[in-house]
Formats: structure tokens, sequence, C-alpha cells
């Protein structure tokens, strides 16, 4: 019978090396490159590294820096690792839908201990990128899951 | 589940290094599995049993419950 459910593919052990080197000099990198482009004029304004391009720039390389560490092998890969991963990929994806349910919550309660007026803070992007990840997640099961019974069918023809 | 496998190394006069190097694994997934942290996959087992001579089921055993 045809493999129909085959290993997960992960860089080798060495990127984790690279991850963490995007971590340490990606922002300082990017920053600089923001810089550049606004020096170009690429970039018209030049405060808007401060009030535009700055959070989403730096969030660049901590997302490559850990994507890194996260699919690359560790030094003795073997299935008991692979299985704590899947763990604690669970377990990561929970935390980040209860931690961004829960933000507005917290936000509010801060605000309120503060005297100010309630509010939704900013969190349609973070929701909406969830929301995605977890759409993609279940679409990728139920196709898996489809092309294993059509394959396990087709075999027991 | 109860598994025989540091009594079975012992037999072997091997350490959980040793054994672990024949399988192609860590020595903490051994280590794990010996003391019933982590289930091996069917396929871990079978070359373990293969590598003491026994079967699995003389090396793994079902307890009531499981």
């Amino acid at each position: 019978m045809k493999e129909v459910m085959p290993p997960i593919k992960l860089l080798p052990y060495r990127y984790k090396r690279y991850g963490l080197w995007v971590l340490i000099t990606g922002i300082p990198i990017v920053t600089l490159l923001t810089f550049a482009l606004i020096s170009l004029g690429l970039i018209p304004r030049n405060d808007a590294f401060f009030d535009e391009w700055s959070k989403p720039i730096i969030y660049y390389p901590i997302i490559i820096g850990l994507a890194l560490l996260n699919f690359s092998k560790e030094k003795e890969e073997d299935e008991m690792v692979q299985h704590v991963r899947y763990q604690s990929f669970m377990t990561g994806v929970l935390y980040l839908i209860v931690g961004l349910l829960m933000l507005p919550l917290f936000t509010n309660i801060v605000r309120l201990l503060e005297g100010r007026a309630i509010g939704m803070p900013d969190v349609g992007g973070m929701l909406g990128a969830l929301a995605l990840l977890l759409f993609y997640t279940y679409i990728y099961l139920r196709i898996r899951l489809h092309h294993i019974r059509k394959a396990l069918e087709a075999d027991e023809e | 589940m109860r598994n025989n496998i540091k009594v079975e190394r012992a037999k072997k006069d091997m350490t959980q290094e040793q054994l672990a190097e024949a399988l192609g694994v860590s020595r903490q997934t051994i280590n794990a599995i010996e003391k019933n942290k982590y289930l091996p996959s069917t396929l871990l087992a079978l070359k373990m049993s293969d590598l003491f001579g026994i079967t699995v089921n003389e090396l793994f055993i079902l307890e009531e419950g499981d």
C-alpha cells in the first residue's frame, strides 16, 4: 500500500542556529533597512517609521526566527520529540486563543481601575490571523483525512 | 501498562545510552519509555523486542484499566 501518512518534514538542526541569528540580528537589520528606505525617499514621510512601520516590521524577524526554531529538527530528533512538538503546537495555539479572546476583558479591567472609559483594543488583525490559522488547520485536517480514507478504500478494492 | 525494559536491558548489560543508540532514538526517550512517561510507536516497540529477543507482549504488559 502506498504510504498515506508520511512523516512530517522538518528543516535540519542547523536551522535552529539560523533562527536564533534572525531573532538576534533581525530587528536592527529591518530597522536600518526602513531608515535606508526613508533616506532614499521611498518612504515619503520621515516619521512614518515610528507611527506606521516600526511595529509590523519588527514582527518579521521575530516570526521568521521563531518559525525556523519551531520547524527545525532537534539535535536528537525521534518519535517522542515529534509527539512533544505536536503537543506544544496544540498548547501554544490554545493559549493564543484564550489569551486573545480575553485580551479585551483584561484591557478594560485595567482601564476601569484607572478610571478610564472602556473600549475595544485594536485586536482585529490578531483575531483575523488566529481565525485564519484555525481555518487552515481544520481544512488541512479534513483534506488529509479525506485523502487517507480514499487511499484506504482504494486499497481495499 | 508496565514494561520490562530495565530488566531486559540489565540482562543484556546495556546502558540506556547503548539501547538508545541501537534503536536510533535519544537516551531521554528510552528513559521516558522505561518510566512509562511515553508510549512508543509499534515500530519502536517491535525493534526493541527484536533486539532483546522476546515478543512485544513480554516487553510491554497490559494492566487492568488499560
